[in-house]
């Protein structure tokens, strides 16, 4: 049933965008009636949950990793999944007008629908990794929704802006849950709730950083909090949507879920605490020197996220249900500011509240709307806004430790926010009409949709018995034992009334001084959290190119030189095992024609990397061939030294072959790199003596085995053991060997094929005998090795 | 011991895709002088009908799991699952290629049996189980990659493809070759297992150093093949200069195999001095994953690009690695098949846009593309959403299986700066998809042919094989686990 | 016992290498540079083969064969790209194959 209701909203996407150009008006209906039909059949269980009868259903996905597609409902991924199918339904509603005729409709509803079924998987997700999962698509769903009108330079960096920040986040989220996991012994979030001593494991304060990084991130928590105010970018619906009503509390959602497992002790408190507090703040002072309608709502919103958090940080049962309350309070009455923000700006043309007035004559049932949805977020009676905000105040005065600090927060937040709310719900529509364009009263999807959520607001305010059993049972899931919860319009004469008060008057004198106030302010701050992001951005693209340039230079020597630097620092590495060794190593027992073999080769070896003259440069290489053939044979290995004679011969065939192409050297490098190179040379030279001189302090290792000379007669039947070993043993490798060889043919074959036309009129007649001799000389080793 | 030194009839079907293989390859050759230029194109057909018959040859091997050849190769489910990733690379390779010849080079067929020949390389490297027998597979693959680089002989960018490649890969291949000297001088043997048993016998052990030594000069010559810092240099310049279908080819099938005597040759032969090797791949890792995200960063030539993601995508296989475990060996796997789907399908989407000459190749030219031809374009996301690790494809739950043995091994640091690379990671792919969705179509845009029938079949298939992996990864992420025990 | 040691020759054979990692460094014509790693394969041979004596196990000197000829075969791809790259490029200097960077 749960993965039906994750899944549908997914399967609704995939039929909608390819529906909409032929059966528009059905596709439109399946989109809203997605949502809508899901929120119904979550209200159908809703009263088991409430009952306490929580649903759990598991299936299986990767177990061998511990991966599942398990889901839970309980009360607080109720209370969420009810907002985001119910909400989801009203934006769908409301987008068909707001992007009345555009092409990109279709394709809007789709992300929005793909949007919402990630958002239920993250609610209703009981596994750790599956819960990341459709976290991660909710960032890349928003990343879509964000960028929508890709035209515009600023959408696109916005939309980049918001999925790097949410992203990295989320990846803090998968390294948190897989160690949550390692610590708890499980993937499944109702095991790792049950599990215990999670506080006292070595991995704790690990776990709960990571966890915290997700949830900021996600949740614009400071100061993670800049992209959601450039996350505007994107269309009203989506604002409201996502930037407001369901995904930027996911990360509220994912430290209520896991707070009994992580919450209490010392860490959890002050963190959450203390940057709950400083978000609120910030978010709530910043929206008040805003004029963009939008801009004012985004950073009122990241003010009351940090106050969902700071309450999950004070942890009381009463904190938790002034959170689950505030959080309802919130999604209905933003939501449909929001909303309402689109319908000003769709009709009006500007955002901006300086530039609008009156709006009420023009436009009565949006003006209506808004003062509603306002009303609740300055916290005034009788909405559910004012509950929650008592609820706030009641809980703060009570909270375990600094109480008065967080009173004194909260209600500076509370007078603010008031006046905040005046700015956006009030005063465009109050005073005498003043507009860009005259403006209508907008269509009926544009009011109806945050009508609806705002009315909800008022209902829920004026019987919040209605809402009781959600709260309590959610407010019960966070703490992770019940929690009783009577909800009423008056408290009686109490502190939070007095509070309520007070904020009523000095916010409303922030509302009247606002444009003096507004001067005092500083006109940008001189560090912002944006900016530090544009400067680690620029400094980490500054940094790659300079990378790149050094190590990626595209010389051949350059490279070669760092394989050698870095097999030498290895080797060296691996030497250091070993303690200084003396050398038994003495040449004068030594054979005479012994030591003119090792002369032979070393005299052409050196020969071979100094000659001036390419033609003594192979003669050298020859020799060396010859006196190594010539060590084979002092180790009685005659047959080896045929081969090498042999092999050797045909290099230096070829080499005096490909000579007769090429030009004349021109020879080496300039002198301060041959410095460097020979100071390179050097090094590896003291890292080889070394190892051969501890190679030689070691007594004789001792030998395994001879099982091959042992066998070689009886069971082959040969006299030469190599040629045994060739052709019996190791057949497969002498196989794999003419392989080799095969292909080298080939090779040379497609590289250099005789193409008579083409080479005629490419470089005459020259090259062509040499050419045809190549591929022919390549065949003789296949001859060879048996 | 047997009587008869004959090999048993069982060892012959225990290397039967090798055998496959290696008679397709030489039918290719004697087909090849006798058909018309117009006719290659059936060589390529032979030569997918002989990967499929391979393919079914490994499936017949793995029926006879066990040594072969006196232990110089083995079929276990580790080679099984290699020897069909290879083959199965192998035929996306050919798929993306048919077309490209024809465009490119209409008068040659051997090309087909240079890749069949790779293939057998990167098959016996999946199964050997002695050095020598590695050694071989490894030149085998190699030979025929390098030739497969410079295939284009009038081409400036391939030959210097394939001269940069070939004489890097050769000196790296010495310093392996040297290694495996040491540690036959060492040990005496270069049976994996018997080395093992060697260095876990303290009356046998040599010394510490010199194993230590060899394991360090073979880890160059590894290292390099799997492109992992400081020896991803080459990458970078051999992918650009080579053909798309060949660079396709060898970002993947090479790279798994090498990673397979990487991961057979380090957990069996030199486990015992696993204290020693850890932190050096440890640092590699650190080291690939930083040099491949953030050259990447700044590409705009998106072969280029996909040869730095290369890089970083070998970066998190050798966290796998450090990880040093069964379970960060099934994850090395998995990633390795994750990634083959992902990455060859967006070479295969170069294939087809980059036209005559490779022409296109610039993240630029993609504007577009997702309006004038949104299958494509929909396919080449699916590959670099999974390349990111976006959830739903193969590339997801690769990564997650990796840091989560990375984890389990306590790497901790090494799991956050992955994590943070992934990051950096998605900035470049999602440039990609930015352009080419959010851009007005330019001119390489607008002049798009139709995808050829070849490369279309590789495109749906990589695109298939990274959601089945990203969807259903039981499928193979349960073989991985089974097999990820090596015989020692 | 023999007058010369194993080590002899592992002085010889680290002797030839770091000729060859020399060569390998300072040449700048192609050609050496190839040469200068089939120095380093025959350091890698006198390795084996000293070690083969050694143990009295032949193993070695076959290692060294397969050595050898896949030395070679090495050699005929490596001076067929070479002749590619000349006839396009006019050029067998490593210093001057630059067209792929960054």
């Amino acid at each position: 049933m749960l993965l039906l209701l994750t899944l549908l909203p997914f399967a609704a996407a995939a039929v909608v965008a390819p529906l909409w150009s032929r059966a528009h008006r059905f596709a439109a209906g399946i989109s809203v009636l997605v949502p809508l039909g899901t929120a119904v059949a979550l209200l159908s269980l809703a009263p088991a949950v409430w009952r306490g009868e929580p649903l759990l259903e598991p299936h299986a996905w990767a177990p061998s990793v511990g991966v599942s597609l398990s889901f839970h409902l309980d009360g607080l991924s109720l209370l969420f999944s009810l907002l985001i199918s119910g909400i989801g339904a009203l934006v769908l509603l409301y987008s068909q007008g707001y992007l009345h005729g555009s092409p990109n409709l279709g394709r809007f509803c789709a992300t929005l629908l793909f949007f919402m079924g990630s958002m239920l998987g993250v609610v209703l997700a009981n596994n750790l990794v599956a819960l990341f999962v459709f976290w991660e698509l909710t960032s890349f769903s928003s990343y879509l929704l964000i960028g929508f009108e890709s035209s515009r330079l600023k959408a696109r960096n916005a939309a980049l802006q918001a999925l790097l920040v949410t992203g990295i986040g989320g990846l803090a989220l998968l390294a948190g849950a897989v160690l949550l996991a390692l610590a708890a012994g499980s993937y499944e979030i109702t095991e790792v709730l049950a599990a215990g001593g999670l506080r006292q494991h070595a991995l704790y304060l690990p776990i709960l950083l990571l966890i915290l990084g997700a949830a900021f991130t996600k949740s614009a928590q400071f100061p993670f909090h800049f992209w959601l105010p450039s996350a505007m970018e994107a269309p009203a619906p989506v604002s409201a949507y996502l930037h407001s009503a369901t995904m930027v509390k996911a990360g509220v959602y994912l430290l209520a879920r896991l707070n009994p497992a992580l919450g209490g002790g010392a860490e959890w408190p002050l963190l959450l605490g203390l940057f709950g507090g400083a978000t609120m703040l910030i978010g709530v002072v910043v929206a008040f020197f805003k004029n963009d309608l939008k801009q004012i709502l985004a950073y009122s919103t990241i003010g009351v996220l940090g106050t969902l958090v700071l309450m999950i940080g004070v942890g009381t049962p009463d904190a938790f249900k002034a959170m689950a309350a505030y959080l309802l309070a919130h999604a209905l009455y933003k939501g449909s500011l929001f909303l309402m923000s689109g319908a000003v700006d769709h009709e009006t043309g500007t955002r901006d509240i300086g530039e609008l007035s009156g709006l009420r004559r023009a436009m009565p049932l949006t003006a209506a709307v808004a003062l509603i949805a306002a009303v609740s977020m300055a916290g005034l009676p009788p909405t559910l806004g004012f509950i929650g905000k008592e609820l706030l105040y009641e809980s703060a005065n009570h909270a375990p430790a600094y109480a008065w600090l967080v009173t004194a927060a909260l209600a500076v937040n509370g007078a603010i926010l008031f006046a905040v709310a005046a700015m956006a719900g009030y005063k465009p529509f109050a005073g005498p009409l003043r507009s860009p364009k005259p403006p209508h009263e907008a269509p009926w999807t544009l009011w109806t949709a945050p009508g609806v959520a705002a009315v909800l607001g008022l209902v829920l305010g004026l019987a919040p018995r209605a809402a009781e059993s959600a709260i309590r049972s959610a407010a019960s899931a966070v703490a992770g034992a019940p929690v009783s919860v009577e909800l009423s319009l008056f408290h009686g004469f109490n502190l939070p009334l007095l509070l309520t008060a007070a904020g009523v008057i000095v916010g409303g004198l922030l509302y009247i001084y606002r444009s003096r106030i507004a001067g005092l302010a500083p006109r940008s701050a001189p560090v912002t959290a944006g900016g530090v992001y544009d400067r680690l951005l620029a400094a980490l693209v500054g940094f790659a190119a300079l990378q790149t340039r050094w190590l990626q230079s595209g010389y051949l020597r350059a490279y070669l030189k760092i394989i050698i630097l870095t097999a030498v620092l290895l080797g060296g590495y691996a030497l250091l095992t070993r303690n200084a060794a003396a050398a038994a190593l003495s040449v004068s027992d030594a054979r005479f024609h012994e030591l003119i073999v090792g002369g032979l080769i070393l005299a052409g070896t050196i020969a071979t990397v100094r000659a001036r003259s390419r033609m003594i440069s192979v003669a050298a290489v020859g020799a060396v061939g010859v006196g190594v053939s010539l060590i084979f044979v002092l180790f009685g290995a005659p047959d080896l030294a045929m081969t090498q004679l042999t092999i050797e011969a045909l290099t230096v065939v070829l080499l005096v072959f490909v000579f007769h192409h090429l030009p004349d050297f021109s020879l080496k490098s300039r002198r301060p790199v041959r410095v460097l190179d020979v100071a390179l040379c050097a090094t590896a030279g003291v890292f080889m003596g070394a190892l051969v001189l501890a190679a030689g302090a070691e007594r004789p290792w001792p030998s395994i085995s001879s099982y091959f000379t042992d066998n070689s007669r009886d069971l082959a039947g040969g006299r030469n053991v190599v040629n045994v070993i060739l052709t019996d043993f190791r057949g497969l490798d002498t196989f794999g060997e003419i392989t080799v060889l095969a292909i080298a043919g080939i090779g040379v074959y497609a590289l250099l094929r005789l193409n008579m036309d083409e080479i005629r009129r490419r470089e005459g007649a020259r090259t062509a005998p040499s050419e045809a001799a190549i591929p022919a000389a390549t065949t003789a080793p296949d001859r060879e090795t048996p | 011991m047997p009587a008869s030194l004959f090999p048993p009839y069982e060892d012959l079907l225990r290397i039967l895709p090798e055998i496959v293989l290696t008679i397709a390859g030489t039918l290719v050759m004697v087909l090849e002088p006798a058909l018309r230029p117009e006719r290659k194109r059936l060589l390529g057909g032979i030569a997918i009908a002989g990967l499929l018959v391979a393919l079914w040859g490994t499936a017949v091997a793995n029926l006879f799991r066990g040594p072969a050849f006196h232990q110089m190769v083995v079929v276990d489910g580790f080679a099984t699952f290699f020897r069909a990733l290879v083959i199965v690379v192998g035929i996306l390779a050919v798929l993306c290629s048919i077309h490209y010849l024809q465009r490119e080079r209409p008068d040659s067929g051997e090309y087909y049996a240079l890749v069949l020949f790779s293939v057998v390389g990167q098959s016996v490297m999946a199964a050997a189980n002695e050095l020598i027998m590695i050694f071989i597979g490894l030149e085998i693959s190699s030979i025929a990659t390098y030739v497969l680089a410079g295939y284009l002989r009038d081409d400036r960018r391939n030959n210097e493809s394939a001269i940069k490649y070939f004489l890097l890969g050769s000196f790296a291949t010495a310093f392996l070759l040297y290694g495996i000297a040491w540690i036959y001088g060492a040990a005496g043997t270069t049976n994996l297992v018997e080395i093992r048993r060697v260095l876990s016998t303290p009356e046998l052990a040599p010394p510490r150093f010199l194993v230590g030594v060899s394991a360090a000069l073979m880890f160059v010559g590894f290292a390099f093949k799997v492109s992992a810092a400081p020896f991803q240099v080459w990458a970078p310049d051999v992918y650009q200069g080579a053909p798309a279908p060949v660079t396709a080819f060898m970002s993947a099938g090479p790279k798994a195999a090498a990673f397979a005597i990487f991961l057979r040759v380090y957990m069996t032969a030199f486990e015992p001095i696993s204290n020693r090797w850890e932190p050096v791949v440890w640092l590699s890792a650190l080291a690939t994953m930083f040099v491949g995200n953030f050259a990447a960063l700044l590409q705009n030539n998106i072969k280029r690009l996909l040869a730095y993601s290369s890089i970083a995508h070998a970066g998190y296989v050798m966290v796998a690695v450090s990880a040093h475990s069964e379970i960060g060996t099934a994850a090395a796997m998995f990633y390795l098949a994750a990634y083959a789907f992902m990455n060859v399908g967006a070479f295969a989407v170069v294939t087809h846009f980059a036209r005559q000459g490779e022409k296109y190749v610039d993240v630029d030219d993609l504007a577009g593309l997702g309006h004038r031809q949104p299958v494509t374009a929909a396919l080449f996301s699916i590959f670099l959403l999974s390349l990111i690790g976006i959830p739903l494809t193969g590339g997801f739950f690769g990564k997650f299986y990796i840091f989560k043995a990375a984890l389990e091994a306590k790497l901790y640091w090494l799991t956050v700066i992955g994590l943070l690379n992934s990051a950096v990671a998605a900035y470049y792919y999602l440039r990609i998809l930015v352009v080419m969705y959010f851009h007005e179509p330019g001119e390489a845009a607008q002049t798009v042919s139709p995808v050829a029938p070849g490369v279309k079949i590789a495109l749906w298939a990589s695109a298939a094989g990274t959601l089945l992996l990203g969807i259903f990864p039981s499928v193979i992420l349960d073989f991985a686990d089974r097999s990820a025990a090596l015989m020692k | 016992m023999h007058p010369v040691t194993n080590v002899h020759y592992m002085v010889l054979s680290v002797a030839l290498l770091l000729v060859g990692t020399i060569g390998v460094l300072t040449r700048r014509n192609i050609v050496i540079i190839l040469m200068s790693i089939e120095l380093i394969l025959n350091a890698v041979n006198i390795n084996l083969v000293a070690f083969s004596h050694h143990f009295g196990d032949v193993h070695g000197q076959v290692f060294a064969i397969f050595v050898i000829a896949v030395a070679a075969a090495e050699t005929t791809v490596a001076l067929g790209i070479l002749i590619a790259l000349f006839r396009n490029k006019e050029t067998v200097l490593a210093d001057e194959v630059d067209l792929l960077k960054w």
